[in-house]
């Protein structure tokens, strides 16, 4: 009882230190520019000034960049899901003799900072004439999606047991079966997690956009949230407008997510081990 | 399964585009620039006007965000995918036009029986210039001066600075002497007003060249942050908020609390374009301008501005000349400068025009623009700009920060640090 | 027979993982080996002078900034990894708890990772204001005087570990929960009616079954920290005084701002190096400590 009590009160000051910053942005998001001006720390807005949120939306084609946000997302999404869980299920359950060292390797791409690869790679998509469409944006989403992905499925699916595999084997399953009806529904949770951090990093993406799309009218979301930042004075409470309207997917996806986190929904099949 | 079906058609209509192609059958040529919406939107009317003028060409106009505008320039000239006519900060011209990015204008102009040099102000044709001949065409161009906050001066029965200006009495002194008058503290110590914002570099050199002091040598080789009067003019700065206690401070200042819109600062240097920011947010007092004050060596101001550049491997040179001509144009200028008020024309005649002087918009000194350009020296910005003012500049942030309130020796140490890099074999 | 067997799982097992090994030799090898050629040269994107190892000599000997930026960086890592790892795992074991609004509170937690950079750093720069910055005001009600904290030299490195708390709620904690999620309950139950305390079942269920993760956590936390740069970018550039001058924003500009492309590749390869080694280290060291339900070797 004392217990439930104390994880309640933990939560809901957790809850507070963590929500409270962002209530300010949503209070930000509300004032109008003569009382951001006036006082800016302000927890509650005065008045409402909703059109903040219109004059965010129509200063610039979102709607459009909404449009495209979610079509190279989508995308992104599921091929990074199931290209990715296909390279992690070949370097967690087999062996083969170049594994480590191409796992290593793919470790390895973490470690080099963007910067210095950003032209080479760039020049690159130029050879193939993909400058200003969304292909050097939506391709590398088809092999493998990433080593972050790859590596962190690779982990789950080296904590399932292979007993499920095996019996599964020797009724003459094939790999791909076992991959698609075993892993894949045992880590749920594990696909969900890539799923909405897939999600989320394509949503957010901004150099990739920023620097391989020319026509405005491609644009997503994020690079047309910082065209608001100009060198004459940033409109913070359309910025935070603007960004709130940017979470706000995020946040819904999130929180439709969680029920693929409930308890008790894996390992049916292993009960009395 | 089904949603993949939906996904293809779609996709494919994104990837084609789903728009009519305007520039069938013209030259077309891409023009980059940075701004906020509202500007974006200005020049995009812009380049229509263009296409309208000149049914030949057609100008696509491509919009980037200002923040991530240098980074985007960069990828593009050194991938070989830049477009036509762009925009560049002076602050970032003279470094790369020395990587042979930028097409040579001299030729074009001396082509050109409509060009005349004349009709520019000289430093806005210098600054584009790179070994003696014109690489960028100057536009945004402007100068430092002080915005003031006309109403708090009256309510505390102050002179008018520009009313000063006009006696010749608007010296630093005077302008110290105002600052700490217009500074005030409430019962509890907090302050709720400020005489001046101090200037962030590099709204600093007028100050450093008021007092007798020099930045880089005449030839932007050589560091001159030790020469006396920029001590002078930092020590003046310095004493300014810790002493006089006329400036906030930088956690005072910080989440902008105390913005010249917010009413509550009675002096600012900044920039010439500003004032079409202010028109729209500094509405609940009056204000106005009036050219940096007279130090012991004078009243200099800077002028910077931007350069249009053509890319050099441009397939339509003659079309983006003529796009380049259109920009700093009579037109385009007079829309720019007379009508929104935007910095600074770089033609001489615009600058005279009555239309110019006579304005019913804030700020009405306009004469104080006209002086301050005609008592202006170009900013130095050398090709390792970036590199040696962050050197000195993490020196220098020790006066502001309070760590140190002795500018000679700061100023020492800024200088040993700026002439380090600015010594050091380059590319290295 | 056994062989047979073998070779045709070592061949799936490389069908499986080709996907990622061509997009690696298409988009990712060449651009890599291209900036290890450039960090043998001088070169600003004008002209480029093969130079050997002079890049790399300067960056050790000649370069204070180098090491500034060196040491914020490890000094930033070595906070904010553990703590933030740690305080993750904390906050994924109290939102994996059966309490009503379970999802609320998940997604509450998680919001401040949502927020862009821009904004966030903005917010930050709100709650470190020293004068009425809502950090300061609740230290001021325990007792403690102003801290200037993105002004002051020494306070500057601590906002920034304190920032990167703030994401604690975050990815990494998702990931935990994840991982708490895939551990059957049988194994707790089993512990119960072994008659283990919830502590003894933390220590031999919870955290073995866990161990995956917490390795991928700890690596990718490596990986990350050392490579933190938007926010130093838009709230302090580097400063006051180079305090937070990390290594990543040192490479940015020399990249980008100063031109100097070879520097910033060898840059970009001692980092490289530095975590190569690491990981090196955490894998080896992981033999001792991570468990593997479904591992063969």
């Amino acid at each position: 009882m004392i217990g439930r009590i104390a994880v309640y009160m933990l939560l809901i000051l957790g809850a507070v230190l963590f929500s409270v910053p962002f209530f300010w942005l949503v209070s930000t998001a509300l004032k109008s520019s003569q009382e951001y001006a006036a006082d800016p720390g302000a927890l509650i807005p005065k008045s409402l000034a909703w059109d903040n949120f219109g004059k965010a939306w129509t200063a610039l084609p979102f709607p459009r960049f909404v449009a495209n946000t979610v079509f190279v997302t989508l995308i992104c999404t599921v091929a990074q899901v199931v290209t990715g869980s296909l390279v992690a299920y070949g370097f967690s359950r087999f062996e083969f003799r170049s594994r480590n060292a191409l796992f290593y390797t793919m470790l390895a791409t973490m470690m080099l900072p963007g910067q210095v690869t950003m032209i080479p790679v760039f020049l690159i998509w130029r050879q193939l004439g993909a400058i200003d469409t969304f292909f050097p944006l939506i391709i590398p989403a088809f092999f493998g999606g990433g080593a972050f992905n790859i590596f962190l499925l690779r982990q789950f699916f080296l904590g399932i047991p292979r007993e499920l595999d095996e019996a599964a084997m020797m009724s003459g399953a094939s790999y791909l079966t076992i991959w698609w009806h075993i892993l894949l529904p045992l880590s749920r949770p594990a696909i969900a997690t890539v799923a909405v951090f897939s999600f989320l990093g394509n949503w957010d993406a901004f150099e990739g956009p920023l620097i391989y799309l020319n026509s405005p009218e491609k644009y997503t979301v994020a690079v047309g949230l910082r065209m608001f930042q100009d060198s004459f004075g940033t409109n913070f409470e359309q910025v935070m407008a603007a960004s709130l309207v940017h979470i706000l997917p995020a946040v819904i996806l999130f929180f439709c997510a969680q029920r693929y986190f409930l308890k008790g929904i894996n390992l049916s099949g292993l009960g009395g081990r | 399964m089904r949603t993949l079906c939906l996904l293809v058609p779609v996709a494919l209509a994104f990837l084609a585009g789903c728009e009519p192609d305007p520039g069938a059958g013209k030259t077309r040529i891409r023009y980059m620039a940075w701004g906020n919406p509202e500007a974006l939107d200005l020049e995009q009317r812009l380049c229509d006007e263009f296409n309208a003028r000149n049914p030949d060409i057609h100008v696509s106009f491509l919009k980037v965000p200002q923040s991530a505008y240098l980074n985007k320039a960069i990828v593009m000239f050194a991938s070989r995918t830049a477009p036509d006519v762009v925009r560049i900060d002076h602050f970032n011209f003279p470094s790369l036009v020395r990587k042979d990015y930028f097409l040579n204008l001299s030729p074009l102009i001396a082509r050109d029986p409509e060009f005349k040099s004349t009709d520019y102000f000289p430093a806005t044709l210098d600054e584009g210039r790179y070994k003696g001949d014109i690489f960028g065409m100057n536009v945004l161009f402007g100068a430092i001066l002080i915005y003031y906050n006309k109403t708090m001066f009256q309510k505390a029965g102050l002179e008018d600075p520009y009313e000063l200006y006009r006696k010749g009495e608007w010296t630093y002194e005077r302008m110290r002497q105002s600052a700490i008058r217009l500074s005030k503290t409430d019962q509890n110590g907090r302050p709720t007003q400020f005489g001046l914002i101090l200037p962030p570099w590099p709204l600093t050199v007028p100050i450093v060249w008021a007092f007798g002091g020099e930045v880089l040598s005449p030839d932007m080789t050589q560091s001159r942050l030790d020469s006396p009067g920029t001590a002078k003019a930092f020590q003046f700065l310095t004493d300014l908020r810790w002493k006089d206690k006329a400036s906030p401070t930088p956690s005072q200042a910080a989440n902008s609390a105390f913005p010249f819109e917010s009413g509550k600062v009675g002096m600012e240097f900044n920039w010439m374009g500003q004032s079409v920011r202010y028109r729209k947010v500094a509405t609940s007092f009056e204000w106005d301008v009036v050219p940096v004050p007279r130090g012991p060596a004078g009243n200099p101001t800077i002028l910077k501005g931007n350069q249009l550049v053509i890319y050099r491997e441009t397939r339509q040179p003659e079309a983006a000349w003529r796009f380049v001509k259109f920009i700093t144009g009579d037109y385009v200028e007079r829309l720019l400068y007379v009508q929104r008020r935007r910095s600074f024309p770089t033609r001489k005649a615009i600058a005279g025009s009555k239309e110019f002087l006579e304005t019913k918009e804030r700020p009405f000194n306009t004469k104080a623009f006209v002086d301050s350009i005609a008592n202006g020296r170009p900013l130095p910005i050398n090709h390792r700009w970036g590199e040696w003012t962050n050197a000195s500049n993490a020196e220098i942030d020790a006066l502001f920060s309070g760590r140190s309130r002795n500018a000679k020796a700061v100023m020492a140490e800024a200088h040993r640090k700026a002439a380090k890099v600015l010594a050091d074999e380059e590319g290295f | 027979m056994a062989s047979r067997l073998a070779r045709h799982q070592a061949r799936w097992g490389f069908a499986f993982i080709l996907p990622w090994l061509l997009g690696f030799l298409i988009f990712t090898a060449g651009p890599m080996l291209a900036s290890l050629y450039l960090s043998f040269t001088k070169y600003d994107l004008h002209s480029s002078q093969w130079v050997g190892t002079e890049n790399y000599r300067r960056l050790f000997q000649e370069d204070p900034l180098f090491w500034k930026a060196l040491d914020n960086t490890v000094r930033y890592a070595v906070f904010s990894v553990p703590l933030g790892v740690i305080g993750s795992l904390a906050i994924a074991i109290l939102l994996n708890q059966n309490v009503r609004g379970q999802r609320l509170f998940r997604t509450l937690f998680y919001l401040p990772s949502l927020v862009p950079a821009v904004a966030s750093a903005l917010l930050w720069q709100w709650i470190f204001n020293a004068d009425n910055g809502i950090l300061n005001t609740a230290l001021g009600v325990i007792g403690i005087a102003p801290i200037e904290w993105l002004q002051n030299e020494q306070w500057t490195l601590p906002a920034f570990v304190l920032m990167s708390l703030w994401g604690v709620g975050g990815g990494r904690m998702v990931i935990f929960l994840a991982g708490l999620q895939g551990i059957p309950d049988s194994y707790y139950e089993a512990a119960r009616i072994d008659g283990a305390s919830p502590w003894i079942q933390f220590r031999r269920v919870t955290l073995p079954m866990l161990s995956p993760v917490m390795f991928f956590n700890v690596i990718l936390g490596v990986i990350g920290s050392f490579q933190i740069f938007t926010s130093s970018y838009i709230m302090t550039g580097g400063g006051p005084n180079n305090a937070s001058l990390f290594y990543a924003l040192y490479l940015f500009r020399n990249a980008f701002e100063y031109f100097k492309l070879g520097k910033a590749s060898a840059l970009a390869w001692v980092l490289f190096l530095i975590l190569l080694v690491l990981t090196f280290i955490q894998f080896r060291m992981s033999k001792r400590w991570v468990y593997y339900e479904g591992a063969t070797s």
